[in-house]
């Protein structure tokens, strides 16, 4: 999978968890400006998890927090899944 | 200095050993706001004062499980049992309800010299009875809490199972969790409630022990806000979770300096060394609060609302206060850790560790040169409670 279609998948899981529309999400907005919280990102993650069959610490959404380096971090994990 | 290199509370090498990493982040940053937002603090002043300080609140925890709670609903999960087995938990409570089960709980609690006539022949016996291979957490650290905490209960039903539930439980505190977490935590409190439920509905005003008085005053209806059964479980829970890392550490020590096991054969000093392990490996690493109103702490300030990490492990070892703080100190008298908290949520149950611990290493030296542990420790895989997974030991017959 490449990394912008990856992008656009995230976008969309984020914009469906917290009603937004996914024009709104910029790939270099971070995450807390985006809305995303402890609460929401919990339940975000879990699905990522499910979605792409990968395990992500709860501190990886923190530490990549832009779709543009979380994409980055999935697509390496996803990757090595592979 | 880019704090998230040393601040690594989901990295299994940093619960293994976080105080190098604490040094270096206290020494440049003693408050520092992390990526997720929160407010960590290192120094012990500032730990202190968010410790004791009223503006800073408590049942951060709850609080934020309940919005949680509110938030998985819409995603068909349901952990209300997790908030429901919490609600009347001393450590999770604020003034003015705080206050009024601390009161009740002080006025039944055992008196010291009843406990240590409860404590030491346990701790006597177990020792004495000890297998000749196994591991010590399970034969010491976690049995000897159970078999007091059934003591002063007076209920002698509770087992090892219902331990690794309540561990279970407990990680709910932990900052970090997943959906995977909160599914486990829920399946543990549901058990955990309705073992108690059964447990308190068996009880009578007659019962002996503090379980039965609690009931006694549960009958008189004056404290419709406290939920019994939680009340009861958070004592079982309290009891066992902390002290279990205690006598764990403690032993560890004993086992790994056999060139303290003489001069601890004097009874002056068990309690300093005690004091010591407790500074130095904290049983509860970090604790959670949120400021009511506009807050500083060592110079940083902290908009209201903001949720703070208290690192009690931190604060234990900061130079300003202890020399030498990474050594052991047989001779130290600074007793000022914060390991048993302090203000209005100091441990209530801190009696009852020291003289369960004072027991336990009394026992335990004159057997300590035939015990021997078979293999390096390893860490439970949590930063907020620093336990030991393991002590595999051989016990030789001379």
């Amino acid at each position: 999978m490449e990394i912008h279609e990856l992008q656009a998948e995230l976008k969309e899981l984020i914009a469906g968890e917290l009603y937004i529309s996914t024009e709104k999400i910029k790939n270099e907005d971070t995450f807390h400006d985006i809305g995303l919280d402890s609460i929401t990102a919990t339940f975000i993650l879990d699905e990522i998890e499910n979605k792409y069959e990968i395990d992500i610490k709860p501190m990886d959404v923190w530490d990549h927090p832009t779709i543009e380096t979380f994409s980055e971090l999935l697509h390496r994990l996803i990757h090595e899944r592979a | 200095m880019n704090v998230r290199e040393y601040w690594k509370p989901d990295d299994p090498d940093f619960i293994l050993n976080p105080y190098p990493n604490y040094h270096k982040l206290r020494e440049e940053h003693p408050v520092f706001q992390s990526t997720s937002g929160d407010y960590i603090v290192l120094g012990y002043h500032a730990v202190r004062k968010g410790l004791i300080d009223k503006s800073f609140e408590a049942a951060t925890r709850t609080a934020w499980l309940k919005n949680l709670i509110a938030y998985a609903k819409k995603k068909g999960k349901d952990y209300t049992s997790i908030t429901k087995t919490m609600q009347s938990f001393l450590v999770q409570m604020n003034p003015p309800e705080h206050t009024e089960l601390r009161r009740v709980l002080s006025a039944e609690w055992p008196k010291k010299d009843e406990l240590i006539q409860m404590i030491d022949p346990i701790c006597e016996q177990t020792i004495q009875n000890l297998p000749q291979e196994g591991d010590l957490v399970i034969e010491l650290s976690k049995t000897l809490p159970l078999k007091v905490v059934n003591e002063i209960l007076g209920y002698h039903q509770l087992d090892l199972s219902m331990v690794e539930d309540g561990g279970i439980l407990l990680s709910a505190l932990n900052p970090y969790l997943t959906v995977k977490d909160l599914d486990r935590i829920n399946a543990a409190s549901q058990r955990l409630y309705a073992h108690f439920e059964t447990f308190f509905a068996s009880l009578s005003p007659e019962t002996p022990g503090l379980a039965g008085r609690l009931k006694a005053i549960s009958l008189k209806g004056e404290h419709p806000n406290l939920d019994w059964v939680s009340v009861t479980l958070s004592l079982f829970i309290a009891a066992f979770e902390t002290t279990r890392s205690l006598l764990s550490s403690l032993l560890h020590f004993l086992l790994t300096h056999p060139n303290y096991h003489t001069q601890l054969r004097d009874d002056r000093y068990i309690e300093n060394f005690i004091h010591e392990i407790l500074r130095l490996e904290a049983p509860i690493q970090m604790t959670g609060r949120v400021n009511t109103s506009d807050a500083e702490l060592q110079e940083v300030k902290l908009p209201p609302r903001s949720g703070i990490t208290l690192c009690i492990g931190s604060a234990n070892r900061d130079p300003e206060i202890f020399e030498n703080p990474d050594e052991i100190d047989l001779e130290r008298d600074n007793h000022q850790h914060l390991s048993f908290g302090a203000g209005i949520h100091h441990c209530l149950g801190s009696q009852i560790a020291m003289l369960e611990s004072k027991s336990l290493v009394k026992h335990i030296i004159p057997v300590l040169s035939r015990l021997q542990l078979k293999e390096d420790i390893s860490y439970d895989p949590l930063v907020t409670i620093r336990n030991i997974s393991s002590l595999k030991y051989y016990l030789h017959d001379t």
